[in-house]
This record gives C-alpha cells, sequence and structure tokens, in this order.
C-alpha cells in the first residue's frame, strides 16, 4: 500500500497548469501526487481516498480559520512551512476576511492561492449545537454511488470446471456501491460496499453478498472533542513509522510528500481491505495537549493451521482478493485486536508528539524459514512506542520520528525542508528501519513496501524562478542491510531524478523528465551462486498538454526506457500516447475524453506505466508492455441535476500475442476489453 | 597494515577527489567558481583574486583508513589583468606512499567577461621501497561571465596526455570538467559541474548549493554521480580569513572531512 520537492516552489508537481473547472484541478493534483508512487506499488491502489475528499472539498470547503494543520495537510496543496506560516499569521493576526489575504503571508503567491479557492473558504463555521436531525435529513450532502465494471473477455479462471484446481468461484463482474451523507464537515456517514471480478456474490461460498463492507459514522467538534469515529477508521500518525492507514506518499513527485502531515484521523472511505482499523476513536483537545485514543478488533485474512491446540497464524495475505478456494480459506480466519493511544503538544511551533500501540491476535505469528525472514516478527502480541516532532524557525521545517518495538529494533527518521530563497527550496530526509523493526500498519518514506531493513539519504531542490519555470532535482541512496525478496544478500541501490517544466499558466505546460534507477537483486543467470547483480533503469519522459479553448484540452506523451541487468544485458520499451478532453465551461449534458496509445517493450522488466482517466472517484495506473495498442473512451451523461451517468469503454490490442496475461488471468485472443458503468445520485 | 591497504584502495581512483573544502562542500563542483581555491578545478577562476591570497588544506579520506591530503594555495596578482598562482598537493599514507603535485598556473582576464589560464604541473609518485615516478602535466581553463549573476567554465586537466610509467598503477587524470555556477540571490548559489575522466571512469554529474545566512556564514551541501554521494559544508569568515569545514559522505566507504584556511590580504 505504499510505494515503494520562497516556498511555492516546492508545488511544483502539483502542477500550475489547471482550467478553470474543478474537476480537471483535482485530477491534475491527483495525477500528480498518484503517478510516481503506483509504480513502486506492490497490489492494487484504491486513490479514492483522495479524490473523493478533494471532490468533497469543492462541495463543502474548508473553513480557513477553522482548518487544523492536520485538515490543511490533507489538501495536498500545501507543504509544510506554508501551513505553519498561515497558522502562525492566523494566530498572530485574527481570523482571515477573504483568501486573497493569504498574499501577505510568507510562501504564498497567486497560483497557490488560486489552486487553494477550489477547496477553501473563509466563512463562519457551523455552530455543532444547532444541530438536529431533521436539518441533517434536510440540508446534509447525500450520495448514492454504484459501479459495475467487468473485463469482457473471459479469462481461464473462470472457465475451469475442475473443482480440485484452483479457479474463480465467482463472475467476472465487479461492484461498488457507495453511500455518503456529509453535514458541513461535521458530520459524516459513508457506507461502502465491494465485489471484485472472480469473487462470489450471495453464493455458498460468500452467503453475505459484497465480499468487503466498511462503514463509519463521523462526529466532528464536539464541544471538547474534535472528532469521533465509530466505525471503520483510518489513523495517520506522526511520520508514519508506528501508525499510517490509507495512501502514503513517500518519494515522488510531490516535493515535500516525504514530510508527512497526517490528519491524525479521519473516518475510512478507501475499498483497501487491509489499510484500516475497525472500532472506535476519538480525538479531543485539552490546552496544548490532544489525545487520540483508539481502538479495532478485526478480522483479517489469514494461511492458518493447528498444531496440538496452538492457532499457527503462517502468513497474513493483505491483498484483499478473495476469488479462488484458497483466496476463501484465507479469509477472516484471525481475530485482530489493536489498542493504543497518541498524545500531542503544540507550543508556538513546535508539535512533539508519542503513541503506545498494542496489537494482540488470536494465534501465534509464526515467521517463514527463508533467510531472509530470519529477523521477522513472531508471537501473538506486538506492542511498539514512538515519539514524533515537527518544528518550524523562519524558513527551515524540521521533523522527524523514531519508534521501538519491543523486543525488536528502532525505526527512525529525521528530515528537514528550507527555503532558502523564494525560488529555491531544498529538502533531506534520512531514515534507518532495523531489520528487526515491526509495526503492523507503520508506512515510512522507503523503497521497500515494509518499514524494516533498509537505510537511507534522500535530498533535492526546487527551483522555481519564475511562473513559467520549475526544476526539480533529488537523489536518494539506500541499502538494504540484510536479505530481501529477490536479494539473497545485503544490497544497495540508488534513484536519481529531474524534471524541468515550462508552464503556460492556466494554459499548459511542457515538461522532460529523465530518472536514473539503480537496485541490485539476484542475477538469473546462475541462481545457486546467490549472485548479486546490479539492475539499471534510464528512464526518458516528454510531456506536452495544452487547453486550447474553453472545452478542448489535449496530453500528449513520449516515454522510452533502457533497462541493463548485468549479466543479462539490456532490454528497451517505448510509448507515445495521444488524450483529448472535451469539457465544457458551462456544464452541458456531456463530458468526454479519450487516449490512444501505442507501446513496445522487449519484456516485463522494461513495462511503462502511465495515470489514465476513468469514472468519478476511480483512476488507474496499468503497466503497458508487450508490443500493441491501448485505447480508452469515458464519457459522462448528465441526466438531470441529481443524476450523473459515467461510462468507460477501453481495450487493449497486442497484435503479435496469441495469449494476454498468465495464470488464472489469462485471456485467449491478443484483445482485452473492459466496460465500466456508474450512476450516481445526489439526494 | 597500511601496506596492506595499498592492495585494496587503488590511489588513482581517489586522488582525483581532492576540491578545496568550499568547493567540495557544493557537491564537489568549482569549474565555474572564482577565487584561490580554483588552482585545483579551475585556475581561470583566480583571475578575480584582487590581492595576494593564501589557503591551505588538510583532509583525512574515508576517516580511519590513514589516507589524507595536504595542499598549499598561493595566488597573486602579476600586471594589469594578470595573475600567477602556485599550488602544491601531498595525498597518500605517511611513510608508506605518496602522490605529489606541485603546479604554476598563469591567469589572464580577457575583457570584462572572460578569463583563461594556463597551468604546468609535476607529479611524483612514490611508495616507501618501491617506486619513485616522475611526470609534466599542462592544464588549460576558461571561465565566461554571461550575465552577472551566471558564468560558465571548461577546464582540460592534462592537456599532454601525460602518465606516469606504465609500471606504475597510478594514473593522471586526463579530465575534461564543464561548470556553471549560478547567484540565484545574494544569499543563495547554484553550481553544477560535468566531469569525464577519459582514463577510464565514467562521467560524473556533481550538483551543489550554497547558503550565505549572513556574510559571515556559508552553509554547503550537494550531491554527485559517480561516485553518487552527498556533499555538505560550512564557511566562517572572520577576516583577513575565512576558514571552511566540509565532507563528502560515501554510503560505504564513509566520510572524508576536510579542514581548509584562506587568509587574504585586505
Amino acid at each position: 500500500m505504499r510505494f515503494g520537492k520562497e516556498i511555492a516552489s516546492i508545488l511544483v508537481f502539483i502542477p500550475l497548469v489547471f482550467s478553470a473547472k474543478g474537476q480537471s484541478e483535482v485530477e491534475t493534483i491527483e495525477e500528480g501526487l498518484l503517478e510516481y508512487i503506483a509504480e513502486n506499488a506492490e497490489e492494487e491502489l484504491d486513490f479514492s481516498e483522495v479524490t473523493e475528499h478533494l471532490r468533497t472539498l469543492q462541495q463543502n470547503p474548508l473553513n480557513l480559520n477553522k482548518a487544523s494543520k492536520e485538515q490543511l495537510g490533507e489538501l495536498y496543496i500545501l507543504n509544510p512551512l506554508q501551513i505553519s506560516h498561515l497558522l502562525y499569521h492566523r494566530e498572530t493576526t485574527g481570523a482571515f476576511h477573504s483568501i486573497f489575504e493569504l498574499q501577505g503571508v510568507e510562501g504564498f503567491d497567486a497560483q497557490v492561492i488560486s489552486l487553494l479557492q477550489n477547496f477553501v473558504t473563509v466563512e463562519e463555521d457551523f455552530p455543532y449545537s444547532d444541530l438536529s436531525l431533521k436539518m441533517l435529513w434536510e440540508d446534509a450532502d447525500q450520495e448514492l454511488m454504484l459501479r459495475y465494471g467487468r473485463t469482457l473477455d473471459k479469462a481461464a479462471g473462470y472457465l475451469i470446471k475442475d473443482e480440485n484446481r484452483s479457479r474463480y468461484l465467482g463472475s467476472p463482474d465487479q461492484w461498488n456501491l457507495r453511500y455518503r451523507m456529509n453535514y458541513k464537515n461535521t458530520a459524516k456517514i459513508s457506507l461502502t460496499m465491494t465485489k471484485g471480478a472472480g469473487e462470489p456474490f450471495m453464493t455458498k461460498d460468500q452467503p453475505y453478498g459484497f465480499d468487503f463492507i466498511s462503514g463509519s459514522l463521523s462526529m466532528n467538534r464536539l464541544k471538547n472533542v474534535n472528532q469521533l469515529v465509530v466505525g471503520d477508521y483510518a489513523l495517520q500518525l506522526g511520520q508514519g513509522l508506528i501508525m499510517w492507514n490509507g495512501l502514503s506518499f513517500g518519494k515522488g513527485a510531490w516535493a515535500t510528500s516525504m514530510a508527512k502531515q497526517g490528519v491524525q484521523l479521519k473516518p475510512y472511505t478507501s475499498t483497501n481491505e487491509n489499510q484500516f482499523l475497525r472500532g472506535t476513536a476519538v480525538n479531543f483537545s485539552y490546552g496544548k495537549f490532544n489525545l487520540t485514543s483508539f481502538a479495532s478488533f478485526k478480522k483479517i485474512d489469514g494461511n492458518i493451521e493447528w498444531v496440538d491446540d496452538e492457532k499457527r497464524i503462517l502468513s497474513r495475505p493483505i491483498s484483499g482478493l478473495h476469488r479462488t478456494p484458497s483466496e476463501l480459506k484465507n479469509r477472516k480466519t484471525v481475530r485482530e485486536t489493536l489498542m493504543g493511544q497518541h498524545i500531542g503538544y503544540s507550543a508556538n511551533r513546535l508539535n512533539v508528539g508519542a503513541t503506545f500501540i498494542s496489537t494482540f491476535w488470536d494465534g501465534n505469528i509464526i515467521k517463514r524459514n527463508a533467510l531472509r525472514h530470519a529477523f521477522d516478527f513472531e508471537g501473538n502480541n506486538l506492542n511498539a512506542l514512538s515519539v514524533n516532532y515537527d518544528y518550524t524557525f523562519k524558513n527551515l521545517y524540521v521533523y522527524g520520528e523514531t519508534s521501538h518495538s519491543f523486543g525488536g529494533g528502532l525505526a527512525v527518521v529525521n528530515g528537514l525542508i528550507a527555503s532558502l530563497h523564494p525560488s529555491l527550496s531544498v529538502f533531506i530526509h534520512q531514515r534507518y528501519f532495523a531489520k528487526n523493526y515491526w509495526q503492523v500498519y507503520a508506512q515510512g518514506v522507503g523503497e521497500s513496501s515494509l518499514v524494516n531493513n533498509e537505510k537511507g539519504l534522500y535530498a533535492g531542490f526546487v527551483y522555481h524562478p519564475s511562473r513559467n519555470i520549475n526544476w526539480f532535482i533529488h537523489a536518494d541512496i539506500f541499502s538494504f542491510p540484510w536479505l530481501r525478496y529477490r536479494a539473497d544478500g545485503p544490497s544497495y541501490g540508488r534513484d536519481l531524478f529531474t524534471q524541468f517544466e515550462y508552464i503556460w499558466y492556466k494554459k499548459g505546460k511542457v515538461s522532460f523528465r529523465y530518472r536514473n534507477k539503480m537496485r541490485q537483486e539476484n542475477s538469473s543467470m546462475s541462481p545457486e551462486e546467490n549472485l548479486i547483480v546490479d539492475i539499471h533503469r534510464h528512464q526518458f519522459r516528454v510531456e506536452f498538454q495544452y487547453t486550447w479553448n474553453d472545452k478542448w484540452k489535449t496530453r500528449t506523451r513520449g516515454e522510452y526506457l533502457l533497462y541493463y541487468k548485468e549479466l543479462e544485458g539490456q532490454q528497451k520499451g517505448g510509448m507515445v500516447y495521444q488524450d483529448v478532453f472535451y469539457n465544457p465551461p458551462f456544464y452541458t449534458r456531456i463530458q468526454f475524453n479519450m487516449r490512444l496509445a501505442h507501446f513496445q517493450t522487449d519484456s516485463y522488466d522494461t513495462r511503462l506505466y502511465a495515470y489514465e482517466n476513468d469514472v468519478l472517484y476511480a483512476s488507474a495506473f496499468p503497466f503497458y508492455y508487450l508490443k500493441g495498442w491501448r485505447s480508452y473512451l469515458n464519457v459522462r451523461f448528465k441526466i438531470s441535476n441529481k443524476l450523473d451517468f459515467w461510462s468507460r469503454y477501453a481495450f487493449t490490442v497486442l497484435p503479435a500475442e496469441k495469449s494476454i496475461s498468465s495464470g488464472l488471468n489469462q485471456i485467449e485472443g491478443n484483445k482485452r476489453r473492459e466496460l465500466k458503468l456508474q450512476l450516481r445520485w445526489k439526494l | 597494515m597500511r601496506a596492506l591497504l595499498l592492495l585494496f584502495l587503488p590511489l588513482g581512483v581517489y586522488c582525483q577527489s581532492f576540491n578545496p573544502a568550499p568547493y567540495l562542500g557544493m557537491g564537489n563542483t568549482g569549474t565555474a567558481q572564482k577565487g584561490i581555491y580554483s588552482l585545483e578545478k579551475n585556475p581561470a577562476g583566480i583571475a578575480s583574486l584582487s590581492s595576494f591570497t593564501a589557503a591551505s588544506a588538510y583532509q583525512n579520506h574515508y576517516l580511519g583508513t590513514g589516507i589524507q591530503t595536504v595542499a598549499l594555495f598561493i595566488g597573486a596578482p602579476l600586471y594589469s589583468n594578470s595573475l600567477i598562482g602556485v599550488k602544491a598537493l601531498s595525498y597518500g599514507i605517511p611513510n608508506t606512499t605518496k602522490l605529489n603535485s606541485f603546479g604554476i598556473a598563469y591567469a589572464k582576464k580577457i575583457g570584462s567577461s572572460f578569463s583563461s589560464s594556463i597551468s604546468v604541473n609535476h607529479h611524483r609518485y612514490y611508495i616507501k621501497d618501491h617506486t619513485n615516478e616522475k611526470a609534466f602535466s599542462a592544464d588549460l581553463g576558461f571561465q565566461w561571465v554571461v550575465i552577472k549573476e551566471l558564468t560558465f567554465g571548461v577546464f582540460y586537466r592534462n592537456i599532454t596526455g601525460s602518465q606516469f610509467d606504465i609500471y606504475a598503477e597510478q594514473s593522471i587524470p586526463n579530465e575534461l570538467l564543464l561548470g556553471l555556477h549560478y547567484k540565484v540571490s545574494g544569499s543563495v548559489a547554484f553550481s553544477c559541474d560535468y566531469a569525464k575522466d577519459f582514463n577510464s571512469a565514467p562521467s560524473s554529474v556533481r550538483i551543489g548549493i550554497s547558503y550565505s545566512a549572513s556574510e559571515k556564514i556559508y552553509v554547503n551541501g550537494g550531491m554527485s554521480t559517480q561516485p553518487q554521494q552527498y556533499y555538505a559544508g560550512i564557511g566562517l569568515v572572520v577576516l583577513p580569513f575565512r576558514i571552511d569545514f566540509a565532507s563528502s559522505f560515501h554510503p560505504y566507504l564513509g566520510t572524508s572531512p576536510q579542514l581548509a584556511l584562506l587568509y587574504a590580504v585586505r
């Protein structure tokens, strides 16, 4: 779930290219945030927690006079220095009367303010004490959304009838039902139900219908209580070393994303079946102290075995996929209980915090035999304690967290962001994750998917000399002191990234990107020798996007990848695509966007990722590989003021292939076609 | 023990890494920078000196290995627009091995935007009771001030292609350096170098930033490829002196701290 830059300049890749329409701004932010991380994702991601949150704020903007540090962080627009300056300005000069007062706050310029305008307001806050059930029903924004998706070509897993073989027990249909109620950002109810492709629905294998059901009730600003959530919730504490649910933006196009700005507590709305807590959590304040208490009781997936009376947990799958008999056999077999407390203290521009978390399982977790698992956790109870801090001094922001898992090791991060000049910002981020540091819901900034067995230094700068030019460069040097997956020895690597952008304000941009990454991995040429070799990736990208008029926008990209693995030689991959967007300013009944892409790669190792627009709240980051074409068409049709309909048709053609994908997902023929339909009713 | 180290640390790889502390801290750049320390990275940069200046530096390479560099730089205006500089470098493990370089550079301003230099160096490679090799080399350097804030530099080290006798496992760098130095503001400067050693090493890109919190304190940082490592440094100005402390941080070989002291006649 994790992936593995005067101050406004830091925001370079939340590009300052956007049309006057909020929707496309959200998509632009989303793409800037997500593009980089998706390449390192180890499972399919649900980005809706970001897109849904930003779109909700468009409807119910955040009150700048009441917004907390955490809420401002969740806008994904402001860096920690800007937030600190904004809060300090509000504290010393009083409430804002207009958002344009931000021009007088250090680090804010017209571009950032223009972007912020979509998500914040300075209106009087709603007094919670006036709330009644009648008002809730009449004034609350309610939304019901149903999505259907299906790959039209049947995969091998659906065709197998032999009950002794692994096969998909359900249909290829995907269903997603969401209900949201939001009363002026003070009371929220959310319900999410999903059925993935291949998962059974209302059959003997899954008699309860949807495979994943998640819901929550959230109340804000109840006297001393800042927030109370009952049901499913997400916690984001400190720098994520002890607890971070939801998307974690690590290294990437958003330069300051390694300085995490967690919301602490929020209701869970995503469809990821693992990265959340289930129970009750409450956040309240006493003067300069802030407390978050939480308890979670949920059943998780586990591959278990019984030895005498001992329940042994051999693995804990986190994919959330329950399609085959073996996946279903592991479904919700382990009871996980988690309790904890976070205490925060804020004084002037210093924030410090401490968190204790205790996790119990109803069986003993057994580490696997392979040598790379030698330092893994074993047992049925895991306790961890962490301390975190952040401090702003003039144009310097420092932050960090140190966490210790009892019986294990330490995880430490420290970093700084310095605005040396209005046009130049630098950042440094250090990390050390011991090979015996364990925490279930930890997510840090790093190369691997675990906060474990890694150390590194990530540094770079952002140069924004004018409204038109952005230049970002970063380097990360890292090592893995112990063995890891596909590396039977200590290994190391580096990641260099630079991107130059020329921007036509509010019109378009052209960008050039180069990324060079080196990692070490086992050689497949001599597996018996456990030889570790270097893998080099050189990635070049050129992109041009332009808003031609109030209706039409285009985006063109070309990308080329050189891949070299010692002893095994060089491979290459390339891709070009053209996107067209039709978004009339005064909303007419129809909007659409489409893509035509051509790609050619030597192998899976030279696969290329690209963001794809999708139906509302959905987004995709498929990889393109082998030789072929991919195209999609998204259409939005406004049936009435309250009713909207989306459809998506996408296809991939690999002319030289006889089948697509492998294993149970293998499709005979050289085509794969996907259909998605979505209906949203605003009550 | 020190003799054993020689087996693992081919000096040729490391002797090229010396760069005076103010430039080292800025990501091992310096080709487009000015001042007495330019004697090492591009002597055309000493053309900016307005008075007699002397500097010395001491660096411990990869702490604990015993490898060190001692350096001395002297620069003085001769007559209108012409300057002369002298450098002396001694690199190695004391009482065991030395790679000594002694160079004389002549630099000249050409108009208000250009400066150039030519330098001649004598190198001596010495391993106790084993090797005593000597060679001469010559270097050529240019700097172009495009605008007040932006300077380009080109330096060709060892245009003569000189080398020690083939018997010595040591090479004199045969290196092309291209650099730019940009003053973002009065307090922030940015430097970028590209280096290509034609002897063997892959080309390297180096980037550095210098920030002056006040006229008396400078903080530098940078990074480079080949070797991939970070750099940091701090400079204190106590007129007529400037003291610099900087280090490279190699992820596996460790830190190489350096102290440099500059004196300029006011």
